[in-house]
């Protein structure tokens, strides 16, 4: 089967693989990549427990073709919390119980920081409306929204100390 | 492996996708929200384990972006849906179709999904459709022979088939600027990740005295294909509004989707909610 080579960033780090065109993005992380953050929930991008960042949007990996990513720069759970620990949005999670199994966390953690960076101060309806791609099937979304919106505070009073 | 075999291509000139198109009877892949699902499921469950070759749109100059062309505005094929929904221009004179695209998959989903690929699909269920629709939106197809322009009415023409010939591609939707109210309803199981059970757009131009002078009403996932339905068109044209006539209106477009669909499992439940959404989407429009 004739391979494809890719040459991207994931979470920083320059990657250069050769894979057959029919993998997805999702095989890719897990697979190749060993990042099984991203999970396997339903591969129609109807669940969004595949949600990683492509290229500075949130998209589900389970629809991306393998030769797509060449060139592109993609962040995942694991890239997201910095050298100083935990990103605020896993802070947040944590604080308000907003984890159960954890089938669904990394997912929704990379479609929050991907809303969260276009609006930072949202309302609870807008963070309802922002996950609606992503399923929860423990929490009934109530702790992980009231996470986003936590995670949303201690993101601007950090900016706030530190422009 | 979760899909079959794929050859890939992502062409950067024209010529080239016109002929791997042609010459190797490949499909066209922009977003691939439809495409690889379908790819996935056929290899998953129906056991088809055939090569498929994939020509990548999104390379190619002149399919994305959306431009202000005076009279008219384009929308390039592969134009992903939250750019459609975010752009200033589809905001002040297409809000309907503002309306439908947001109202489609999921922020994930539009961030890949692209507008060609909604109409090329040509569900039942196309919700960028009736909005494009009201406005007698045009197509401007592209092949080695060069351009073609149909209206996407005659373009779409049965579930899931349409005009599109082997080696073109969708390049562009070309809408004339109006500036009547227009508004999109859309019925689904869900508020989000839905398919529509049906998805109304209706455009109206009145005068001062409260009369329509103008009217284009579009109803999708009712018929195999979003269509016009220019018999309520013409009950209301030159008329003032009323309930009396929205009822009448609603009656002609429940006959016509029996006529067109025949009596399905879900007629009784549609026969209902058509003639209610039909009331509440033209007293919405009319306001």
């Amino acid at each position: 089967m004739r391979k494809v080579k890719v040459k991207f960033k994931v979470n920083g780090e320059e990657v250069t693989l050769r894979v057959e065109a029919r993998k997805t993005l999702l095989d890719i992380l897990r697979e190749d990549l060993g990042l099984t953050g991203a999970k396997r929930g339903c591969e129609t991008g109807e669940c969004g427990a595949c949600t990683v960042i492509m290229n500075g949007r949130a998209v589900n990996s389970c629809l991306v073709l393998a030769p797509e990513v060449d060139g592109a720069e993609i962040l995942t759970v694991e890239g997201l919390g910095g050298e100083d620990g935990l990103h605020p949005l896993q802070e947040a999670f944590i604080e308000m119980d907003a984890v159960q199994c954890g089938f669904c966390i990394p997912g929704m953690l990379m479609q929050a920081k991907y809303f969260l960076d276009l609006n930072p101060n949202p309302t609870e309806e807008e963070i309802r409306e922002a996950i609606s791609g992503n399923l929860c099937r423990c929490t009934g979304y109530v702790p992980i929204i009231k996470a986003i919106k936590r995670a949303s505070e201690i993101i601007r009073a950090r900016e706030e100390r530190e422009p | 492996m979760r899909l079959p075999p794929i050859d890939y291509y992502a062409p950067r000139s024209l010529k080239e996708a016109f002929t791997l198109l042609e010459e190797k009877n490949a499909l066209p892949f922009a977003g691939g929200t439809d495409l690889i699902i379908k790819l996935r499921s056929r290899f998953l469950n129906e056991g088809d384990t055939k090569e498929y070759v994939l020509v990548d749109i999104k390379k190619l100059e002149g399919l994305r972006g959306i431009k202000d062309e005076g009279d008219y505005i384009t929308i390039g094929s592969t134009t992903l849906l939250s750019d459609v929904a975010s752009n200033p221009l589809v905001e002040e004179y297409f809000p309907a179709l503002k309306q439908a695209v947001l109202s489609m998959g999921s922020f994930q989903l539009r961030n890949r999904a692209t507008i060609g690929g909604n109409i090329c699909n040509a569900a039942p269920c196309a919700d960028s459709v009736p909005p494009l629709l009201i406005h007698n939106a045009t197509l401007i197809l592209i092949g080695k022979n060069g351009e073609r322009e149909i209206p996407l009415e005659r373009f779409l023409i049965n579930a899931y088939k349409t005009d599109l010939r082997r080696g073109e591609i969708l390049k562009e939707i070309r809408l004339r600027k109006e500036r009547g109210k227009e508004f999109f309803v859309k019925l689904a199981r869900r508020n989000a990740l839905n398919k529509a059970r049906m998805n109304f757009a209706v455009y109206l131009e009145m005068n001062g005295k409260g009369i329509i002078e103008l009217i284009r009403f579009s109803a999708g996932s009712i018929t195999p294909v979003p269509i016009r339905f220019r018999d309520v068109e013409n009950l209301l044209l030159g008329k003032k509004p009323s309930d009396k006539l929205f009822e009448i209106a609603g009656n002609m477009l429940v006959e016509r989707m029996i006529k067109v669909s025949g009596v399905r499992w879900s007629t009784p439940y549609k026969s209902v909610a058509v003639k209610n959404l039909t009331k509440r989407v033209l007293r919405e429009v009319t306001k």
